[in-house]
């Protein structure tokens, strides 16, 4: 469903319809995704249009390559501070 | 990177110009570890362990004006050579992921080569989004998805 979003907004129903499986099924896996912050829902006239929202899985991914680098900065630190003990210049 | 949902693993090696005694003293013991935990320009006001299977230990680093805490325990301590740790790690009181760490050290010629494999789990949508709130974490999400998708 994301990946479909993800072209562009699509209806309730076009979303439910390559798969095997109820509207109403289909419906309990759209509000997953709305709980989760992934896509938004606007209703237009009697339809229902989705929208695919990729904020969350960005601050996620943002917050993953922020912590990959404060980690090589540890590992510099820790190469300081192992080359200065060596040498007794710390307590 | 993934973005699947599953876990997320991140790794790192290094060749620290020193014999793996002193490396391992350096990376365990409190009393030095508080001195290089955390990234540029951190610093450690607690650093609690007790360093044995199954014992616990806390760590909060200040950073850029944000409080991390870390907390969790030893699993596994093979000393000089193998460290494993799994814990969960909050920021500013809000919790972003459960982590696991396994850290290895070998001898490499005098040196030692160490090797950080670190995976994420339950990885909050909000992490990148500190002022974020609580949502339900991405694993719980997509394990609610597969669930639906298996009825």
């Amino acid at each position: 469903m994301l990946a479909m979003l993800r072209k562009g907004g699509r209806s309730v129903s076009d979303l439910a319809e390559p798969f095997p499986m109820s509207l109403q099924a289909a419906m309990k896996h759209i509000d997953v995704l709305s709980n989760a912050g992934l896509i938004t829902r606007r209703k237009q006239g009697r339809t229902v249009a989705c929208a695919f929202r990729p904020q969350p899985l960005k601050n996620a991914m943002r917050w993953l390559k922020r912590y990959e680098r404060e980690w090589e900065e540890r590992l510099d630190r820790f190469d300081e501070y192992v080359t200065a003990l060596q040498r007794g210049e710390s307590s | 990177m993934k973005t699947d949902g599953k876990d997320e693993v991140l790794t790192f090696q290094r060749v620290v110009d020193a014999p793996r005694p002193i490396v391992w003293q350096a990376w365990t013991d409190p009393k030095h570890a508080a001195k290089w935990w955390g990234p540029a320009g951190a610093t450690v006001p607690v650093f609690e362990a007790d360093l044995r299977t199954g014992g616990s230990f806390r760590i909060e680093i200040e950073h850029s004006g944000n409080t991390s805490r870390v907390e969790g325990i030893y699993e596994e301590i093979v000393e000089p050579e193998r460290l494993v740790t799994s814990g969960s790690l909050t920021r500013n009181g809000t919790k972003l992921c459960d982590t696991r760490r396994i850290v290895t050290f070998e001898d490499d010629n005098g040196k030692t080569a160490i090797a950080v494999q670190q995976t994420f789990f339950n990885l909050a949508p909000e992490a990148g989004d500190m002022s974020g709130g609580t949502k339900a974490g991405m694993e719980e999400y997509f394990d609610r998805l597969e669930a639906h998708l298996r009825r």
